[in-house]
């Protein structure tokens, strides 16, 4: 019968919506924000397919130059791209800056967008109020 | 002006193909076997700098259009599932479509076909099933969105479901062009949260409407009709913007 198969649907979808919620609130705490570089001769090498930051850093192909965690019971740890005399390489740093910007607010649009999702499902099973 | 694309790949969403006017989605016979599991967003700038910044300005308007274009979809859905007072029963018209649908779930079957056993109504259900395990599917894998210029990689950033990002900067690549390729994240990521906001929009509709009907499990059943009125709305008002 559809409406079965459709409520197997909607349950399905407002439980896994209920363990992302879940799993936010378990990772939530804390956020990462790596930036790489590759060399040019590497480059070609990321045109085409899918990229394996893991096993692509592991290999020697790319290079972290600036790092960001941010443990939000208040610790940060933060490393900053220096070039060889030390100085700090401000262009990757910027960037850097500006990507752990937009991955908070990202984060917290992500929150309340899946929240209200998983509330909306779980008012089409009648399992909450309708309002 | 050489045309860009923004086209997303690694995920199909039924009777979505040009959702907000923002992603170009391959159509699903398109899909190949061994196509990437995890969605992806490969961003394919002009290759001038300030054609590129007016190819991502296009889409950030047609995003902002689109976003504009739900709220509407909701503020209508609430004047039906209110008693219709006000509303344009247009003959054709997404709001005479769910109306009809509405009473079609309200009559006896004595004098009315079952509708659900209704050809029309079956596949409705079916694309919404469908749609449903698309966006839960959707949302719960990594993204990756990749920005290309002149055929070459200006950045790639990876971003986990709990919002860890991971970038790779294009070799060379220059701070003008970094930035084209954090608007292009920033585009793809506001356009997936808007896909999220469509379905609490379709959920809390339908809720709304199941308070009218008497039919058992409305709520669930109503759903499809909700979702269908929704695309209606986005699309009639993508056509015929003054209706707004």
């Amino acid at each position: 019968m559809a409406e079965v198969t459709l409520e197997e649907a909607v349950r399905k979808f407002a439980n896994d919506l209920a363990t992302k919620v879940d799993t936010f609130i378990s990772d939530v705490s804390e956020l990462e924000v790596s930036t790489y570089t590759t060399p040019a001769d590497q480059a070609e090498t990321f045109i085409k397919g899918e990229t394996d930051f893991s096993q692509i850093e592991t290999e020697g192909k790319l290079a972290l130059r600036a790092y960001t965690r941010i443990s939000f019971d208040g610790d940060a740890t933060v490393w900053v791209p220096t070039e060889a005399g030390g100085a700090i390489n401000t262009s990757v740093w910027e960037l850097h800056q500006a990507v752990v910007q937009q991955s908070l607010e990202n984060r917290t649009k992500m929150i309340q967008a899946v929240g209200e999702a998983a509330q909306s499902a779980l008012r089409a099973l009648g399992l909450t109020g309708s309002t | 002006m050489d045309e860009g694309r923004f086209a997303l790949t690694g995920a199909t969403l039924t009777g979505m193909d040009d959702l907000f006017g923002v992603w170009d989605v391959p159509p699903a016979a398109a899909v190949q076997f061994g196509a990437p599991a995890e969605p992806a967003w490969r961003v394919e700038l002009p290759d001038s700098r300030a054609e590129a910044r007016a190819f991502l300005e296009q889409k950030r308007r047609a995003l902002k259009r689109g976003e504009a274009h739900l709220a509407e979809a909701e503020r209508r859905l609430s004047r039906v599932a209110a008693g219709g007072e006000g509303v344009s029963f247009a003959v054709g018209g997404p709001e005479a479509e769910l109306q009809r649908a509405l009473l079609a779930m309200e009559e006896p079957a004595a004098y009315a076909p079952d509708w659900r056993a209704d050809a029309d109504r079956g596949k409705l259900f079916q694309r919404w099933r469908a749609f449903l395990d698309e966006v839960r599917a959707f949302v719960s894998r990594y993204a990756q969105v990749e920005t290309e210029m002149a055929g070459t990689l200006i950045g790639r950033t990876t971003v986990g479901w709990t919002g860890d990002f991971e970038v790779l900067l294009g070799p060379g690549a220059t701070a003008e062009e970094l930035a084209l390729h954090r608007e292009s994240v920033r585009l793809a990521l506001q356009s997936r949260i808007a896909l999220i906001r469509l379905l609490t929009v379709v959920g809390t509709g339908a809720a709304k409407l199941a308070l009218r009907l008497t039919v058992p499990g409305a709520q669930l059943l109503v759903l499809p009709a909700a979702w269908k009125f929704v695309r209606d709305v986005l699309h009639e008002l993508r056509e015929w913007p003054g209706r707004q």
